[in-house]
C-alpha cells in the first residue's frame, strides 16, 4: 500500500526524488505518511483537496483487499 | 469561455446568450448559477433575476480563462513536444491504471482505445465491485488520478474515462430513469425535488434527461465538486 501511494505521488509531482512515504503499522490500522517538496504540496492536495481525497479513496479500496485499514496523512 | 447573463428568467438569459454568441441552443451548455427573487415568496415576478452561465459544448472543462494564452501555449507545446501517437498515449494510461488496480483487485486485465483525444479504459473486473465503490466513488477516484498522471506525463490534459463491468453505462441509465421519476414527482406535487450530490458528468446526464420537459426546470446548486440538482416545477406564468 505504501508503494501504491509512493507511485501515485511520484507520478504527480515535479520533484519525485523529494517524495517520502513511511508506513507506521498498527494492529488493525496503519498510517501512511506522505511528504513532498513544499512547492509540490498543491499538486498532491489538488483543487479543493480532490487529489488527496482520491488517493484516500483508492487507499481504502486497496486496504479492503488486505483486510486492514489505512489512513493517509500528508505531512507538511 | 464561459459567458454569463442575467435576465428575468432562465429562458430569457439563454436567448440573449445565443444571440450574442451567434450560436444555437444545441451548441451550448447552460447552467443556472444564481437566482435572486426579491418578492415575497417569489410571488412578485417583476423582481426576479436569474443568472445563467453558458459554455460551448466541445470545450467543456475549463476551456481556458484566457483563450489567447491557451492558443499560444498550444503552439508552444506543438513545437516543443512531438505529436504523440494514440498508441503511446494509451500505453501511458494503461500502465498507470494497471499499477493502481493491481493493489485493489487480483486480476487486472485492461483494454483501451483513444477516440477523439479521449482515452477510454476498461478493466475486466472480478465482479466484486471493489473497483467501483459506493456510488462509483472508487472508480471516479481511479479515473481522476489516472487522468492527472497521464496529464503530467504528456504535459497536456486529456480526458480519461475508466470503466468496469459496464458501470458507467448502467449508471447513466439509472440516473436518467431517476431523473424522469423525480421529474414526475415534482410535477405531481408542485414542489421542487432535490437530488443527491453528484459529479459534473452525472449532473449532465440528469440535466439532459429532463431538458425537453417544459413543465420543469433543473438547476445545479451548491459549491465545489459535489453540487446537487434541484428539479423545479415551472409555474404557468413564467
Amino acid at each position: 500500500m505504501k508503494e501504491l501511494i509512493e507511485y501515485i505521488a511520484k507520478s504527480l509531482v515535479d520533484n519525485p526524488d523529494k517524495v517520502k512515504v513511511t508506513e507506521i503499522e498498527g494492529e488493525r490500522t496503519s498510517v501512511i505518511e506522505l511528504s513532498v517538496a513544499k512547492e509540490d504540496l498543491g499538486k498532491i492536495i489538488g483543487k479543493q483537496g480532490r487529489t488527496a481525497r482520491s488517493m484516500r479513496t483508492i487507499l481504502s479500496a486497496a486496504s479492503t483487499k488486505n483486510n486492514k485499514r489505512a489512513v493517509l496523512e500528508i505531512i507538511e | 469561455m464561459p459567458i454569463e447573463k442575467e435576465a428575468k428568467s432562465a429562458e430569457e438569459a439563454i436567448e440573449e446568450i445565443c444571440k450574442e454568441l451567434g450560436k444555437t441552443r444545441e451548441e451550448l451548455e447552460f447552467e443556472v448559477i444564481e437566482e435572486k427573487s426579491r418578492g415575497i415568496f417569489g410571488l412578485m415576478g417583476g423582481n426576479k433575476r436569474v443568472k445563467v452561465r453558458a459554455i460551448l459544448k466541445e470545450s467543456q472543462e475549463d476551456y481556458g480563462k484566457d483563450q489567447e494564452k491557451r492558443q499560444k501555449k498550444d503552439q508552444k507545446t506543438q513545437e516543443e513536444v512531438e505529436e504523440r501517437s494514440d498508441d503511446e498515449v494509451l500505453q501511458y494510461a494503461k500502465t498507470a491504471l494497471e499499477r493502481i488496480v493491481v493493489d485493489i483487485t487480483a486480476s487486472a486485465q485492461i483494454e483501451g482505445r483513444v477516440e477523439g483525444g479521449t482515452i477510454y479504459l476498461n478493466i475486466k473486473g472480478d465482479g466484486s465491485g471493489l473497483l467501483i465503490g459506493r456510488h462509483g466513488q472508487t472508480l471516479d477516484a481511479i479515473q481522476y488520478i489516472v487522468g492527472r498522471i497521464v496529464g503530467k506525463q504528456l504535459g497536456e490534459r486529456r480526458m480519461v474515462v475508466v470503466d468496469t463491468e459496464r458501470y458507467r453505462e448502467r449508471r447513466r441509465e439509472n440516473l436518467a430513469q431517476l431523473a424522469r421519476r423525480m421529474g414526475e414527482k415534482a410535477k405531481a406535487t408542485g414542489r421542487a425535488v432535490s437530488l443527491q450530490p453528484m459529479t459534473a458528468s452525472e449532473r449532465r446526464i440528469v440535466h439532459l434527461a429532463l431538458k425537453h420537459d417544459r413543465a420543469i426546470e433543473t438547476r445545479s446548486e451548491g459549491e465545489g465538486g459535489q453540487k446537487s440538482i434541484r428539479i423545479i416545477p415551472r409555474s404557468k406564468g413564467s
